[in-house]
């Protein structure tokens, strides 16, 4: 429909973070691209050790400085007011401004993400002082309504509490709370239910979809978790080793998964592994091996020594992320590309 | 206390599923308790669960955080004392048997913990981490023996005989579960309690570790108890369930029977809360409400009640009886109507 009229929220282009260490310059993230539309969720999907966590990092400039990241590549980022900004480009007092204001961010464990020695109310409030300017007491009923907002009881009460007194899910809460005071245009999550049980995971996916539909606010959500995935995203990234090897639309991605790597992915999934009322497969698919070292990446496809259908062309270079069909993308030497201008 | 009292009279109904009738389990548990804490307000981890293992059956034990799953499969095998209750191995009161009798028997009962970088001595290579269990157990006379042991364990969980001489940190997260594997099943056990021992571990490690204890559990006739919170797993491996909420048992099913009909209303919302790795089932389920109550305070009658939403005055009252809906299906619920009303 209109929607390819409406620029993206976010474009990440060729992102690149190093990191330099006693045994040589690790990439924890080689290369990516992506774009997230306004109103919809991105999910960022792969395992440990995939990039997922310092792709937001990077994003945010949160890495710390101590561990000397080496940062390329550009984005485009569209304020609330319609301002064109690069982020990896701001001087540190403009990105302060945006950061807790236009671009928030959730993390996996609200216990360690929350400040133990403030009250709840206090934290919320901070970042409308800071951001908004507003003074101690309409700061405070604000963090109120945030919390009605957020689905916490009795918040008159709950305001003046601090975190070591809430359960796991009402600190996600709060946390998605804090992350929306300044009524975001980006939210970055970063396994925001991981750590959580699956009905209280329900609960919190609820609220955040519901949140997005009020605001029209983007969301880039981290997980590893493909139900979580399958329900509440819209287009969906997959990484590995440091790199996109697929980038579709949820359904697409979920019906057709193009590089083998997602393929296997999908396939070892116990709860894919047969449809309801077919017999259980005596096997599971399992991609073999592990990961390989960071320090020591294979020379040509990272995948290529777990993949099956890996062939001589797959040692000799990195593939490169192509388009494959209306906003689907593969790294992967046996897909074709989508138009045909040209026989492999 | 009453060693010698468990008879003929057996299990809590003569298992009607086709041939298993006269069969005594190998593993029961008779109305067990474990209470933490202060004898004025304990922490009620595990309040009277009843369940049999038959010979070769795979038993799933699921539930949320604080459903009393891991305290359970540790006072099965006697890791802690259980405060009220039995556990019998071939219908002998494990917890009358004297220190000497129960080091025998330990050979026979093992353990796989969830974490494979926890549970491994870091300072102990591999041969020493197995050769323990051998020697503990008098299970290999001399080195030469000891070792041929130890490099048949190793390639039957998928490792080299040469790994022996490493450490654990030169093993990857799905290479420690493996030497977990290894090391349970270096004194033969005939039972093995597996205490989420996939949740630790990436989807593409997951299905080879799922796949492995399949093999084994084939190969070596081993009785399982496993312990997850992962329904889609539960759902490939167990062959019965037994869903747990604030340390009661809510529900036992056989597995397909469980997850094609539910038949309590917090197995239903489990179920339903847990999002299948598809994106065009649609779950429209409204997520339960609330948090799980704290077990020092537990809800008086039915302790799910506070967040069923088909709770009515009469669950406060008493705490609801297991009970046999169909051959093999039990439920505690006292609301009989909704059964009949959801029955096919």
């Amino acid at each position: 429909m209109t929607q390819h009229l409406v620029p993206p929220r976010l474009v990440v282009r060729n992102l690149s973070t190093s990191f330099p260490t006693e045994d040589g310059l690790v990439r924890s993230v080689a290369d990516v691209s992506f774009t997230i539309q306004p109103g919809k969720t991105s999910a960022l999907v792969g395992e440990s050790g995939s990039g997922k966590s310092v792709t937001s990092l990077t994003l945010m400039r949160l890495l710390p400085k101590t561990a000397q990241p080496q940062v390329s590549g550009q984005t485009r980022f569209i304020t609330r007011a319609g301002r064109e900004v690069d982020l990896l480009e701001l001087s540190d007092r403009e990105m302060r401004g945006l950061r807790g204001n236009e671009l928030s961010m959730i993390f996996q464990e609200p216990m360690t993400s929350l400040n133990p020695v403030f009250t709840v109310g206090e934290q919320i409030a901070e970042s409308v002082r800071l951001h908004k300017g507003l003074d101690r007491r309409a700061a405070l009923a604000h963090a109120r309504r945030m919390l009605d907002l957020v689905e916490i009881p009795a918040s008159a009460q709950r305001i003046n509490e601090y975190p070591h007194q809430l359960s796991g899910g009402m600190r996600q809460r709060v946390m998605i709370a804090l992350a929306m005071a300044c009524d975001p245009t980006l939210l970055i999550a970063d396994e925001p239910t991981t750590a959580l049980d699956v009905t209280i995971q329900a609960q919190i996916l609820v609220l955040m979809r519901r949140l997005q539909a009020e605001t029209g606010m983007s969301i880039l959500f981290i997980t590893h978790n493909l139900g979580v995935v399958a329900h509440h995203a819209d287009d969906v990234v997959v990484m590995y080793a440091g790199r996109v090897v697929e980038r579709a639309p949820v359904r697409p991605l979920f019906a057709a998964p193009e590089h083998p790597y997602t393929q296997g992915l999908l396939a070892c999934l116990p709860g894919k592994a047969h449809a309801a009322g077919a017999p259980k497969p005596k096997r599971l698919f399992a991609i073999r091996g592990q990961v390989s070292s960071p320090l020591s990446p294979p020379p040509g496809c990272a995948f290529e020594p777990r993949c099956d259908q890996a062939i001589p062309l797959c040692q000799q270079a990195m593939p490169a992320l192509i388009d494959t069909g209306p906003s689907r993308q593969a790294r992967c030497v046996h897909v074709p590309p989508m138009a045909v201008p040209q026989a492999a | 206390m009453q060693a010698a009292s468990a008879s003929s009279s057996a299990a809590t109904a003569p298992a009607a599923v086709q041939s298993a009738a006269a069969e005594r389990p190998l593993i029961e548990v008779r109305h067990l308790k474990r209470y933490f804490g202060t004898n004025d307000k304990p922490v009620r981890a595990v309040d009277d669960v009843s369940f049999a293992i038959r010979t070769g059956e795979t038993l799933g034990l699921v539930g949320e955080s604080g459903s009393g799953k891991s305290t359970i499969g540790r006072t099965v095998l006697r890791l802690i004392e259980p405060t009220d209750g039995q556990v019998l191995y071939r219908g002998e009161d494990i917890g009358a048997l004297s220190a000497e009798r129960m080091r025998r028997l330990r050979s026979k009962l093992q353990i796989i913990f969830q974490d494979p970088y926890a549970s491994l001595n870091p300072k102990m290579r591999i041969s020493a981490i197995l050769g323990e269990a051998l020697s503990t157990h008098g299970l290999a006379k001399g080195p030469g023996e000891r070792d041929r042991r130890i490099a048949e364990l190793l390639e039957t969980v998928g490792l080299r005989a040469e790994h022996a001489s490493r450490f654990p940190h030169e093993f990857s997260g799905g290479q420690r579960q493996r030497i977990g594997v290894a090391r349970a099943l270096a004194v033969e056990p005939e039972f093995i309690v597996a205490d989420e021992p996939l949740s630790a571990l990436d989807v593409s490690i997951q299905s080879q570790v799922i796949n492995l204890l399949a093999d084994l559990r084939e190969r070596l006739s081993l009785t399982m108890l496993f312990i997850s919170h992962d329904l889609d797993v539960v759902e490939y491996l167990c062959d019965r369930v037994v869903v747990l909420y604030l340390g009661r048992v809510m529900e036992v099913a056989p597995t397909a029977q469980l997850f094609e009909r539910p038949l309590h209303p917090y197995t239903q919302a489990l179920l339903a809360a847990s999002p299948k790795p598809d994106p065009l089932i649609e779950n429209e389920a409204v997520p339960l409400k609330g948090d799980i109550p704290s077990p020092m305070a537990p809800p008086s009658g039915c302790v799910f009640r506070t967040r069923c939403p088909h709770a009515i005055e009469a669950c406060s009252q008493a705490v609801p009886t297991l009970d046999e809906e169909s051959p093999g299906r039990f439920t505690a619920c006292i609301r009989k109507d909704l059964l009949t009303a959801i029955a096919p």
